[in-house]
């Protein structure tokens, strides 16, 4: 009797062990507002943000259409307009980052027409609209980079120069390769331009890191956990740094996760039929670009499809060349047959490369650990678990063995 | 215009779409017009603060005021922020006015069991009259000093704009002066620019065209310290001045972020600037050295794997 309680009592103890980690457990990075107020607060905070970003980016669309109207198509380079700074005409970096770029570009189309629309970023206090005005007629084409900037007590313009470069990279594509055919213009305009946001193709990068093949989108609701939801005595014997260096960048989710590791539907899914969501009419005029941060979906998870880096299209254009690029380009077929048929390979075997590469040349790939574990990964509190329960089993065996020995 | 009629009917189809946009334009900007009141009236109602908290210590031109349950908690940050703010700031506050900082508090769930409850914190710098700085945050009761320190720090480096504009985010005051300075030092010597890299090499002035106090044609935004670098450039030329530090920083407000740090630190900017990389570059380490922790975790690893690959009949 007595021998059967200890073994009801060791299965009650092992059941413990595996049931442990299972348990639901509070998050304590997500700080719960309990009171009213503050809670009313931050829906106030996010609603404000919501509206003035509407608001900058339907005015600045419509100062960027004026500016559309006195521009030249296919000019040597595209004018510079200013909008909030009284009597400021030119501003020297806004020209050394065009003159810059225009450069490499060489000749442009005729029928395209670029400009730049410089506002003050006083006008509305907010974070406010960032990007380009494109619009079509015919087979004209009209491209307006829309940038911040802040204006100095003497009188001097500060240009955020990774702003404006950011805003002209889908205009320079235009300006390079004209219109896109049916495919890449469907697909450019249901990602909001996300993934033609990168001017690398024609200024190469000068640090050797890159920025991951995917966009970083974190996990939204209760799920979430944070950094610091270790107990203190598990940072103190490493396991927090062991449990850091094991896991996978999960913030590309799981279909980003197994493109890198050579899934190549997983890659075509990720470029074709991420889970941009992208605005209402209403809310953001349906003909200006998109940055990754306003088209997060609201709800995101782990097996929410990540969209390609802004970095994508250049990537194509510098692996390429120019010359297939604008096969590809130009195409009226679908993405992925104007692929295959400029670049000689499907669209899920390059991006598989691709990702691979641009995921090794990131800074937790070089410094932190490059493989990528799918499956099951350990929590941190299995390890100590494990070998805690092992080391009863241990000695309880040692103990049984000394009895029956005795 | 050699081509008028097409320019006039390229305007007109550009223009018609444009009466539609102005108008969800002008409404967007209504929203957020009465958004930016709404929430102004709730932050002003919620910074009157709670009824429940009364005055329960002084220091000189500061009051501190909480609820019951926060009463040590309070009077504690009070002694901390005393002593961080006399360290960088002397008697200075942000506005003549004074300011006011409030707190609500609220339960974590690893907060130690006598700080855990609601309640709020109230912090005023004297006078605070009508034209007093004034903010409020939620926070976690065993976070009320940290709370009390970072959000002065904002408004004192807010009351300044040039700096403000400068710093760009608020900097980490409550944060332990030798983490920041191992911080600083880590960003220092593993930053990559191009002039990021002359700096550490030794080139003063492009420490400060990396600091953003100078600016010359043809710098990436990659080359520039972040806004962290900059909060360290910040308390080591208050640190160097001693005591009026801050005072003559502000004073000199209109002349420019490199005449503030100097008048702050009383020598020149560059100077300034070479004693800042110096100081960062010893605190290098000087060898790759095993300490007690890691050789502890080390044997502990070892011992329980040993244990484990010998098998218990080895012991029976």
């Amino acid at each position: 009797m007595g021998l059967t309680l200890k073994r009801i009592g060791f299965g009650a103890l092992a059941l413990a062990a595996v049931a442990l980690p299972l348990r639901k457990e509070h998050s304590p990075g997500t700080m719960q507002s309990t009171t009213t107020p503050a809670l009313r607060l931050d829906s106030l905070y996010w609603q404000r943000r919501a509206a003035h970003l509407s608001w900058s980016a339907f005015d600045l669309r419509d100062s960027a259409m004026r500016t559309v109207a006195t521009a030249h198509a296919g000019g040597a380079r595209p004018a510079v307009a200013f909008r909030g700074f009284a009597s400021v005409t030119s501003n020297a970096e806004a020209d050394s980052i065009i003159t810059t770029l225009w450069s490499q570009i060489g000749h442009t189309n005729p029928n395209v027409t670029v400009s730049a629309l410089i506002y003050n970023t006083r006008t509305y206090a907010q974070p406010s609209y960032i990007g380009a005005l494109i619009t079509r007629h015919d087979d004209r084409t009209e491209c307006v980079a829309i940038s911040p900037a802040g204006f100095e007590r003497n009188g001097q313009v500060t240009l955020w120069r990774q702003d404006l470069a950011e805003a002209l990279a889908p205009c320079t594509l235009l300006a390079m390769f004209g219109a896109p055919g049916t495919g890449v213009a469907g697909w450019l305009s249901a990602t909001g331009y996300a993934a033609a946001q990168s001017n690398l193709w024609l200024v190469p990068r000068k640090v050797q890191l890159t920025r991951g093949p995917w966009i970083e989108w974190d996990e939204t609701g209760a799920g979430r956990r944070w950094p610091d939801d270790i107990f203190g005595w598990m940072q103190s014997i490493g396991l927090f740094e062991l449990a850091v260096t094991m896991r996978p960048p999960y913030v590309y989710g799981a279909s980003g996760l197994r493109c890198i590791n050579g899934d190549q539907a997983a890659c075509v899914a990720g470029v074709l039929h991420s889970a941009i969501a992208l605005p209402a009419a209403d809310s953001m005029p349906p003909d200006v670009t998109l940055s990754a941060w306003l088209t997060h979906p609201k709800v995101t998870t782990v097996a929410t499809i990540r969209p390609p880096s802004p970095e994508f299209v250049a990537a194509l254009i510098t692996e390429f060349g120019r010359e297939r690029f604008q096969k590809f380009w130009a195409a009226d077929r679908s993405f992925e047959a104007a692929f295959q048929d400029a670049f000689g390979e499907s669209l899920g075997t390059w991006t598989a490369g691709w990702a691979a590469r641009e995921w090794r040349g990131t800074y937790e790939a070089q410094h932190l650990n490059a493989d990528i574990l799918l499956g099951v990964t350990l929590k941190p509190s299995w390890l100590p678990l494990t070998i805690g329960w092992t080391l009863v089993a241990l000695l309880v065996a040692g103990w049984v063995a000394r009895r029956r020995t005795a | 215009m050699r081509n008028r009629p097409l320019f006039a009917i390229a305007l007109g189809m550009l223009l018609l779409p444009v009466p539609g946009a102005a108008q969800q334009a002008a409404a967007w900007r209504d929203s957020a017009q009465r958004l930016d009141v709404a929430v102004r009236a709730l932050r002003d109602s919620m910074l009157q603060g709670d009824s429940t908290a009364a005055e329960v210590a002084r220091r000189g031109d500061l009051a501190i005021a909480a609820s019951p349950k926060q009463k040590t908690n309070a009077i504690d940050a009070l002694d901390r922020f005393v002593r961080v703010r006399d360290r960088w700031y002397g008697s200075e506050m942000p506005s003549a006015s004074g300011f006011r900082i409030v707190l609500r508090t609220e339960s974590g769930p690893r907060s130690n069991g006598s700080l855990d409850s609601a309640g709020a914190v109230i912090l005023a710098g004297l006078p605070d009259t009508e034209g007093a700085m004034r903010t409020q945050r939620i926070v976690s009761a065993s976070t009320v000093a940290s709370a009390l320190i970072d959000r002065f720090g904002e408004m004192m480096i807010a009351s300044v704009p040039t700096l403000s504009a400068w710093m760009e985010t608020p900097p980490p005051l409550s944060m332990d002066e030798s983490e920041r300075r191992d911080q600083a030092m880590y960003a220092f010597v593993t930053a990559m620019g191009p002039i990021e890299r002359r700096c550490v090499a030794g080139d003063v002035t492009a420490c400060s065209v990396a600091m953003r106090i100078r600016q010359v044609e043809g710098a990436e935004d990659g080359d520039r310290y972040s806004p962290f670098m900059r909060a360290d450039l910040l308390y080591f030329a208050l640190d160097l001045g001693g005591p009026g530090a801050w005072a003559r920083l502000r004073s000199a407000a209109d002349s420019g972020v490199g005449a503030m740090l100097s008048a702050a630190a009383r020598m020149p900017t560059d100077s300034v600037l070479a004693r800042w990389r110096s100081g960062l570059l010893a605190l290098r380490p000087a060898t790759a050295v095993i300490t007690a922790r890691s050789a502890l975790i080390a044997i502990t690893w070892s011992a329980i794997l040993l244990i484990g690959a010998l098998g218990a009949s080895k012991w029976a």
